[in-house]
């Protein structure tokens, strides 16, 4: 099946007889692009990751500030169904750990003390929060009563846990990918655009920019602008600032094929023929020519937002890009810069893990959406 | 004839492209793709414009039009109110009021329509632009289908469910929707099946009667003109060599490269094939056009003078008009109408 508009899928109905439906554009690449098993599965991961963080709060069963001195660098506490009786319950529960320091090494070790089991009890009341920031309340997804507890992924050497923080840092990484795509998107689209709807000097001047900054080595070039921005600025400042700075450098990709479509579509005899209707520029940029590379700027975004992720990660984790206390996916792996994390505390990688999951699926939505838009590929 | 009855008059229509080098944009040449090209069309006329690949012919019919700049010259249009226009001096604006009274039909009927508009907003495109909306436009729309033979009932599919030839009428309800004085069309049945273009010009013809239009019908095939104009003007590297009365032009050329052309024209008789003027040698490059007369390497009457002096378009006999130094002394073999 083509994904041209108007391509008549036939179907047979109930009756056994031909029915023809005529299909809008939209709908034939969404059509496609359920048939993507993969990238369908990512979308809906990837939104439901979105939720989970935008919710970060609620779904986190400890702040991301708050300490338990009893507990540092605990390992994820194990989640049980059969209690040390071999008795199975329905409902996971965990042990309460207590601390041991080993005289002979002087580290700490965590033991579950069989003899006091918690169940995880789900909309439980505990460290109350403003949800979306205005929300005031105090009741979280899951946790357990404030006498044991409870570490999804463990603690840091802070004795904070992992699994809230780690949720908490997603929200700063996936929206600093959102926001610098943003900038990004509006720059990539107005260099672009002037660069090939006009040509000429523009043009010439603005692919050389792009050859420029594309030459650059991506992450010197982060790391001075970094520098750029104020140490007193307070965190969401830091934020903007470098999502800024991703921005400043990604857009170049987005120019290129913004500059590349119009180029083509320009020529296209279609768009002159409504010059020739007397449709104002306007009209025909937005009538013809938007909707003809629009897909392919879905799809170009798509992928672009990994790159950003990756970037506010790699830039965070050398320290120079979102600083703690603020929390993100990088900040949580600037913990794991040392030979101890990986004998010892392995799962302060874990963050590294999330990156990776949200970059691979990203990956493959852009590759769903893009085999769904391209009109020349049959099925 | 009267001159009221003018409709396009175009006169010294230059189009020349510069040739850039380097990465300074260095003009190092032109490409004189319309050199100095005029003539005139009269209200009702057709005026077929033919000539070899790459001679100007689509470059001057989109000039005629301002679909591309022309670098000088002068397009006088009469409107269907009686104004005369200077095409030429227009502002953006002002052009674009102008548009409703030329159209152009185009020679691809795959890329001249948008795949993803539907059959009624590409038909009421130029209405839209007017600003016709709604019912009114829709109205508009399914008149000009049935003028063209199209199902009014298929109005919204998109293009790409009709064949090349129902394509084609689609482009030209397009072309019709805003009631144009002038249509340029361009080489509009070379992309289709010879059964279907036999359909396409017929259904021209008939519009042409019915609507009272005026043409520039550009191709590249005689056969294609001598059906459909009044007169025929012969292209060779950016200028009009010959222009003459379709029937004179066919029986009595005046110039070498239209006997070539006409010779060249496939013959059902296989025994004239022998008479064929078979021409060496590559089509003159318009960025670096030979001495004196462009068709001299070619022409197998050349002379010295040929490659000395530029020939003008001259009248040899009433109302024909041929560029070339020996047009009266030659006597150049025609083929009957």
């Amino acid at each position: 099946m083509a994904t041209e508009p108007g391509s008549a899928v036939s179907h047979l109905r109930a009756d056994d007889t031909l029915h023809y439906q005529i299909l809008s554009q939209r709908q034939l690449i969404w059509r496609k692009f359920r048939r993507h098993r993969v990238a369908y599965f990512c979308l809906v991961f990837l939104c439901l990751f979105y939720l989970l963080a935008i919710f970060a709060e609620f779904f986190a069963p400890y702040g991301a500030f708050t300490r338990d001195t009893n507990f540092l660098y605990a390992p994820p506490t194990p989640i049980h169904f059969v209690d040390a009786d071999g008795v199975f319950h329905v409902r996971p529960f965990v042990y309460k750990i207590t601390n041991e320091l080993d005289l002979e090494t002087f580290q700490r070790h965590y033991v579950e003390d069989k003899d006091e089991l918690f169940f995880i009890e789900f909309f439980i009341r505990a460290e109350p929060y403003r949800l979306l920031g205005f929300i005031e309340t105090d009741i979280h997804f899951f946790g357990v009563p404030e006498e044991a507890a409870f570490f999804l992924a463990g603690t840091d050497g802070l004795g904070r846990d992992l699994f809230s923080r780690m949720l908490l840092g997603a929200r700063t990484s996936l929206f600093v990918g959102l926001l610098g795509l943003a900038i990004g998107f509006v720059l990539g689209l107005i260099f672009g655009g002037i660069s090939g709807y006009y040509g000429g000097s523009a043009d010439m001047l603005i692919q050389r920019m792009i050859e420029f900054l594309q030459s650059l080595p991506t992450l010197p070039l982060w790391m001075a602008l970094s520098a750029l921005v104020p140490p007193d600025w307070t965190p969401i400042q830091v934020y903007f600032g470098i999502s800024l700075v991703l921005a400043s450098v990604g857009w170049t990709g987005l120019a290129r094929v913004v500059r590349g479509k119009l180029i083509s579509l320009r020529e296209e005899d279609y768009v002159l023929a409504a010059k020739l209707a007397g449709l104002k520029e306007h009209a025909i940029i937005m009538r013809h020519l938007l909707p003809g590379f629009l897909s392919y700027l879905i799809v170009h975004l798509t992928l672009a937002i990994p790159h950003m992720i990756l970037g506010e990660t790699a830039l965070s984790f050398l320290g120079l890009g979102i600083q703690p206390p603020a929390v993100s996916l990088g900040t949580l792996l600037q913990d794991s810069q040392n030979v101890q994390t990986v004998t010892i505390n392995p799962w302060l990688l874990y963050p590294g893990a999330v990156v990776v999951v949200i970059v691979i699926a990203f990956n493959f939505l852009g590759d769903g959406l893009r085999d769904a838009a391209d009109p020349y590929k049959h099925i | 004839m009267q001159p009221e009855q003018v409709i396009l008059q175009v006169k010294a229509l230059k189009k020349y492209y510069p040739v850039e080098k380097g990465w300074l944009r260095r003009q190092v040449g032109q490409v004189k793709a319309v050199d100095d090209v005029s003539f005139r069309i009269m209200r009702g006329e057709v005026l077929g414009l033919v000539g070899e690949s790459g001679c100007g012919k689509t470059t001057l019919g989109r000039c005629v039009l301002r679909a591309i700049e022309p670098t000088s010259g002068e397009i006088t249009l009469r409107t269907s109110d009686g104004q005369t226009i200077d095409v030429c001096a227009l502002e953006k604006q002002e052009l674009r009021e102008l548009r409703k009274e030329m159209q152009m039909v185009f020679q691809d009927p795959f890329s001249s329509l948008s795949p993803r508009m539907t059959v009624l907003d590409i038909i009421g495109e130029p209405l839209w632009a007017q600003g016709v909306r709604g019912k009114e436009l829709e109205a508009t729309v399914r008149e000009l289908a049935d003028l063209v033979g199209l199902n009014s009932g298929h109005l919204n599919r998109y293009p790409n469910a009709f064949s090349g030839g129902q394509r084609q009428r689609i482009g030209i309800a397009r072309a019709l929707a805003t009631q144009p004085g002038l249509i340029v069309a361009d080489e509009p049945v070379s992309a289709l099946d010879v059964s279907i273009q036999a359909q396409i010009l017929n259904l021209l013809q008939d519009l042409q009667e019915k609507l009272g239009l005026t043409y520039l019908f550009i191709a590249h095939d005689l056969s294609v003109v001598e059906h459909i104009a009044d007169r025929v003007a012969v292209m060779y590297v950016g200028k009009i060599v010959e222009l003459a009365a379709t029937e004179d032009l066919y029986l009595r050329p005046q110039h070498p490269y239209t006997e070539a052309l006409l010779s060249a024209a496939p013959k059902p008789d296989p025994r004239l094939e022998e008479q064929q003027i078979i021409l060496s040698g590559e089509v003159a490059n318009p960025a670096n056009p030979p001495s004196g007369c462009s068709f001299h390497p070619r022409c197998r009457y050349a002379q010295a003078r040929c490659r000395e002096e530029q020939p003008l378009l001259e009248e040899v006999a009433p109302g024909h008009f041929a560029a070339c130094h020996f047009a009266v002394e030659l006597s150049l073999a025609g083929v009957a109408v």
